[in-house]
């Protein structure tokens, strides 16, 4: 059976460079998709020989969009190293940073990339359909966002001096106290966020009722979960064990992020510099999970802040009480994660040991390997070293984030063109959804592959005989 | 004298100055990378270049003489070519990422002297061959993608710590740092004084513990004296968030000129030693924590209740004046102690003290070392205290120095020849140290001054470390650890416990210990009276050639220390005293080797 | 007259320097008065406009055949090309790879690393780009303006592209001017 392919490049509204193929047979219906993450950086090969004391500012140039995640991850695996844990106040502060991440993270999302597609439409004229158009379609609504993901870089800049690739986390705690005056001021435009969050999630919501078709065929099918918990099993974004749920919901393990070569495994197709993370015992495909705001809302037993709460016991009923397998609930999760760490702010910022100046540990008994693991906006991150005894990296392995949901990515891709592309006609609007399949999941490529890449969109479609049909550009 | 004309203005210079130093006394910037003003002008960089009227090429100005009536331009825009043209030349040759390096944004000259020129791009892309890193060094690190090849570390290492153990291999691009014959830093004769990443321009050398802890600017700065010797080097101490980051030589102190040794410039930032964070009494076999009004109450039931005789007092170098007086004022004058005793065995400054009753002044300031022709070390050992002392000879070796050295005094023939030749010499010095400045060898030391009378060397003796001089001139000599007495009182501040001091608490039966950190002495103590440190306590020092010298606080204390002065002061008020000495004119109430600057 | 029409993308970088062209805030509805936004990766339009625009961004430097292209097509379309960062400008931190190979790399990521299973091999369809020396732009295609930084501020980005929309050609100097 002879296919016909139609390529889709780039991936627009996501981080990183991405192409996706689809072939097509002679009835006009999607035999198969493909996800191809198509560049390559190799930052664990060229960070060997540095110090490790210097990975908190190397790796952050990983990715532009969640440089904190990478500065603590890798300061974490680096305390681990160097057998430096911080004291208390530190982690309180490297906490309240990672706060800041996610909520820019995730607010830029959902209001700038993904928002588009569901606040304008998915068929929405292509030159418009992006933050400008939302500018000009409802300037009151994304003023409230530009100013949500402002409060979040303003929370990073505040502690590390520039909301991109700060300065702020060494190994054994951080280089700077915080003032009385910047904790004041994070707190008096808190309430702003909060709100914001609420109208986005109002938002969603009422796309939602008026989407749900959609919602229950795009992308919908089972994974296991992936993410870190506290102890008794509530979200965690900083700290904590990792624990993995089937798609039942039903824990298959908890473990201590440095054991995750015990657990973690990871696959190499051809056709992609992603690879693909699997739950060993189970084998690839069967062992892939999810990760990030839908993977981590369906492991988690409840969240420990009271308006996230009730969000997420919501959320939950979704699928009553099972977890939610539908792709497009991702937003929603997103939006419920960010009111979590709007809501976490607060606690941090009203810790007493916040303005505290004892905030490094100088005090190092190197271990030569050291393990640092956190919940970027993404999904999870390990940060994994091994030092020789002048503190030089010789081996580094990151499982970066996103790349946890390459099976799910490319298990939507294919789902969807299956679902919404068909011939002879494949219009624009159906292969932006295939798009949305991938940028539901908020993929940061750059980081997943430690590259990054892009290419234009180009759709040629040809008949059996591979003779150009049509060309469809944007 | 000489006139030059820079940029049209006329200055008036000394014959010999550089095109540079006219520059700079007529206000004009010209910008340059290996030059500093300690080291000798090098002329590596060539960013120096300027326009000389008449001269066929540009002319680098810090290694040019200036000549009556030249005519120089320094911004033309020939040498505003030239100057990007070299700093071009410097990206491409190694590997410059100014994004992760410790040096960034305000402490990196060559990334300032990019900004100086309006330099946003590399016009000649480097070629990307790496180039190692030397790691194998405790204490800094050797970049090498990042060395400019200025050679201020290699300058630093000869020309004023007189080490000469970095110096470069290969040539053209091939060009390299090495030390020693190429070994690793960390395996060769590094003695770790760290000057050389103090005086690096760029992120080539790092100082490991205080890297990315902020820049120069973002760091409190406060000056201080060492005190890990009697030099009375000038130190200054860089802290954040009340937590010391780094130590750094004063570029002007008179007596290091911006040099400090490994232990001056190490030992505070290496020190793992834990705090004694609260007062403690000895119930049983326990410490228990106290507050400070319980312990100096049994304190002074203690003191009250046992005769002078059975009392020993003891007190570290590294104590202030301020803490000496109170300590000799409360204990000696007032209890009437007779067993005070210095936790040091270095008799040098006690008996200087000795011998200035009989020949008055007799000793030379230490700079006298910089400048000398010959040199014998009697008695010392520089390589390990007093190091910086040990610059100023070893640095003069290439220019002919004739160095004798007998730092255990083992070599009686050794001083005969010296003797014996000192004609030959117009600068000769002599440097004496604690193996031969002893009270049993008084006899040798008096004939010795007696020579020195008719001769023309220079003495200069080393009088043990930070205020032990101050403490001979008290009378405070060093304790003797034999003595067996029923109270033992020990102001430790932050000295480094010895076998000696914890011979002499353990002879005592109730064991008073004032100290900032946890030791062996704390161990066995019967009450603790936590202790501030010298970043904590502001106080006065005299160096080993008599200069007063203030030692400025540089970190708040932590919450329950006290101050030896703080603490003495509310022990006396126990006894109904208050403590009035005047410690100024206690120390001009002796005579002295050397003549005092207070 | 007609706004000036600016088209971006990114090469070998991370995103940084979008970003922090969003950390211009509001000022961003200041500058869609001022420009209209074509391509970029975060709107849908996939190249830059055939008939050209007035002012070209790229992000990151060169690391494979794909880039290459993008770049030349980039400056082609471009009237003015401006090389937004220090990976577009200097190579970056991605050009620390050159120090390896890219071989070596792509061994260490796809063989080598300790969490591969059996199925390790370096990914070879024709599908994916070739990796070559990672390089600034300017050693392919010629740059008008450099604005260094990692990332650049977002008050630099914005008084550059103000320039630009007014047809001045920006000073990078001063506070405009920050390598890291």
């Amino acid at each position: 059976m002879t296919t016909t392919k139609i390529t889709i490049e780039p991936v627009t509204r996501i981080e990183g460079h991405a192409k996706i193929t689809v072939h097509m047979n002679e009835d006009g219906q999607v035999d198969h998709a493909y996800f191809h993450v198509n560049e390559f950086r190799g930052f664990e090969k060229f960070c060997e020989g540095r110090l490790v004391t210097e990975m908190q500012q190397i790796t952050p140039r990983i990715c532009g969009i969640c440089p904190v995640s990478h500065h603590l991850a890798a300061s974490k695996a680096a305390d681990a190293a160097l057998g430096c844990p911080p004291p208390r106040p530190a982690n309180l502060l490297r906490e309240l940073m990672h706060m800041g991440q996610i909520i820019q993270s995730h607010a830029m999302h959902f209001f700038e990339l993904a928002g588009p597609d569901l606040i304008l439409g998915f068929d929405h004229d292509p030159a418009t359909r992006n933050v400008v158009g939302l500018i000009n379609a409802d300037p009151e609504l994304t003023l409230k966002a530009i100013r949500l993901r402002k409060y979040g870089q303003a929370i990073i800049s505040e502690l590390g001096e520039r909301s991109i690739h700060p300065m702020f986390s060494i190994p054994g705690g951080v280089i700077r106290a915080f003032t009385a005056s910047g904790r004041e001021k994070l707190l008096m435009a808190l309430d702003e966020q909060i709100v914001t969050i609420q109208v986005g999630i109002k938002v969603f919501k009422e796309w939602m009722n008026r989407n749900m078709e959609d919602i229950n065929k795009f992308a919908v099918f089972p994974t296991g979960y992936l993410g870190l918990v506290t102890p008794h099993n509530s979200l965690e974004l900083y700290d904590g064990q990792i624990r993995l749920v089937g798609s039942n919901g039903v824990e298959l393990v908890k473990f201590a992020p440095k054991d995750y070569l015990d657990h973690i495994a990871e696959h190499v197709e051809n056709w992609s510099y992603l690879k693909f993370p699997y739950y060993k015992p189970l084998g690839f495909p069967d062992g892939a999970y999810r990760v990030g705001p839908l993977g981590r809302l369906n492991l988690v037993d409840q969240i420990d802040t009271p308006l996230a709460n009730e969000e997420f016991k919501l959320f939950k009923q979704l699928n009553h009480g099972l977890p939610v397998e539908n792709t497009l609930h991702y937003h929603y999760a997103r939006l419920i994660e960010t009111l979590f760490a709007a809501e976490r702010v607060r606690v941090l910022l009203n810790d007493p040991d916040i303005l505290s100046t004892d905030i490094l540990n100088t005090r190092q008994n190197p271990q030569e390997h050291g393990v640092g693991c956190i919940e970027a906006p993404r999904g999870t991150l390990i940060h994994d070293y091994h030092i020789n005894e002048n503190l030089q990296l010789t081996s580094v392995n990151l499982i970066v984030s996103t790349g946890h949901n390459n099976y799910a990515m490319c298990k939507a891709v294919d789902s969807v063109a299956k679902t919404y592309v068909h011939g002879p006609n494949v219009e624009e609007g159906m292969l932006n959804r295939v798009e949305h399949a991938i940028r539901a999941h908020d993929p940061c490529l750059s980081c997943s592959t430690h590259a990054v890449g892009q290419m234009p969109l180009e759709i040629d479609i040809l008949d059996p005989e591979g003779k150009l049909l049509k060309v469809l550009r944007r | 004298m000489i006139n030059v004309n820079i940029n049209g203005q006329i200055v008036e210079v000394e014959n010999g100055a550089t095109i540079l130093d006219a520059a700079k006394k007529a206000g004009a910037n010209i910008p340059s990378l290996c030059h500093h003003p300690k080291l000798h002008p090098y002329g590596a960089c060539r960013l120096c270049l300027v326009e000389v009227q008449g001269a066929r090429t540009l002319v680098p100005s810090c290694t040019a003489p200036a000549s009556d009536n030249m005519v120089v331009l320094t911004d033309t825009p020939r040498v505003k070519q030239a100057r990007k043209f070299v700093l071009s030349m410097l990206f491409s040759e190694r590997n410059h990422f100014c994004m992760y390096c410790q040096a960034t944004d305000g402490d990196c000259e060559l990334q300032n002297a990019a900004y100086a020129e309006d330099m946003t791009n590399w016009p000649f892309t480097p070629l990307y061959l790496p180039f190692a890193i030397d790691a194998s060094h405790p204490d800094f690190i050797l970049e090498n993608n990042r060395c400019i090849l200025c050679r201020r570390c290699v300058r630093v290492c000869g020309e004023l710590v007189g080490n000469f153990t970095l110096g470069f291999e290969e040539r053209g691009s091939a060009s390299l740092l090495v030390a020693d014959n190429s070994i690793p830093l960390g395996e060769s004769t590094c003695i770790s004084c760290g000057n050389c990443v103090q005086f690096c321009p760029t992120g080539a050398l790092i100082d490991r513990r205080s890297a990315y802890q902020g820049r120069q600017t973002d760091l409190t700065h406060t000056e201080s004296i060492c005190l890990d010797c009697a030099l009375g080097c000038v130190r200054v101490v860089l802290t954040r968030d009340n937590r010391l980051v780094r130590l750094e030589g004063l570029l002007d102190a008179e007596v290091n000129q911006g040099l400090l040794c490994g232990l001056g410039r190490y030992s505070p930032v290496k020190d793992q030693r834990k705090r004694v964070t609260t007062t403690m009494i000895r119930r049983g076999s326990q410490l228990v924590p106290a507050n400070w009004e319980e312990a100096l109450d049994v304190v002074a039931t203690q003191l009250k209740t046992i005769g002078s005789d059975e009392i020993s007092a003891y007190i570290s170098p590294r104590q202030s004046i301020e803490a000496l007086n109170a300590f000799v004022e409360f204990f000696r004058d007032h209890l009437q102690v007779r067993q005070l005793g210095l936790l040091n065995k270095d008799e040098t400054a006690s008996v200087s003290v000795r011998l200035a009753e009989e020949f008055g002044v007799f000793e030379s300031d230490v700079t006298v070392l910089s400048d000398c022709d010959a040199a014998l070390v009697l008695g010392a050992d520089l390589t390990d205290k007093h190091q910086v002392a040990g610059f100023m000879l070893k640095r003069q070796l290439p220019g002919g120095l004739k160095l004798f050295s007998d730092p255990d005094a083992t070599k009686p023939e050794m001083l005969e020849e010296f003797k014996n030749r000192v004609n030959e010499w117009q600068t000769p010095v002599m440097v004496l140290g604690e193996n031969f400045v002893k009270r049993s060898n008084l006899a040798t030391l008096r004939e010795l001054i007696d020579w020195v009378d008719g001769a023309h060397v220079r003495l200069v003796l080393l009088k043990g470390e930070a205020n032990a001089y101050a403490a001979a001139i008290n009378g405070i000599l060093p304790s003797d650890p034999s003595i067996s007495t029923k109270l033992a009182y020990m102001v430790v501040g932050d000295h480094y416990a010895n076998s000696n001091n914890i011979a002499s608490l353990q002879q005592s039966d109730f064991k008073i210990v004032q100290a900032a950190y946890q030791s062996e002495l704390t161990d066995i103590a019967d009450v603790v009276l936590p202790a501030m440190n010298w970043l904590e306590e502001e106080g006065h020092y005299l160096s080993t050639d008599g200069k007063l010298n203030l030692n400025h606080q540089a970190l708040q204390p932590i919450e329950l220390a006290k101050s030896t002065v703080e603490s003495v002061t509310r022990l006396a008020t126990k006894f109904g005293l208050t403590l009035t000495r005047n410690w100024m004119s206690a120390l001009t109430d002796q005579p002295t080797s050397i003549t005092l600057s207070l | 007259m007609a706004k000036p029409k600016v088209a971006s993308d990114w090469l070998a970088g991370c995103a940084g320097c979008h970003m922090s062209f969003l950390d211009m805030d509001e000022r961003i509805i200041e500058l869609t008065k001022l420009v209209e936004l074509r391509s970029t990766p975060i709107t849908d339009l996939k190249e830059p406009d055939e008939a050209g625009v007035d002012v070209g961004i790229l992000e990151g430097g060169i690391s494979n055949t794909y880039n290459e292209q993008v770049a030349i097509r980039m400056r082609k379309r471009s009237r003015i090309l401006v090389a937004l960062g220090d990976c577009a400008v200097f190579g970056g931190v991605p050009a620390m790879r050159n120090f390896y190979g890219a071989e070596a790399a792509l061994k260490r990521a796809y063989v080598e690393a300790e969490s591969n299973d059996d199925s390790a091999k370096i990914p070879s369809d024709p599908e994916l780009s070739k990796p070559v020396t990672v390089k600034p732009i300017s050693d392919l295609v010629k740059v008008d303006v450099f604005l260094p930084g990692c990332a650049p501020s977002a008050d630099a980005i914005f008084a550059v592209l103000a320039d630009l929309a007014n047809g001045k050609i920006p000073e990078v100097k001063d506070d405009l001017n920050d390598w890291h």
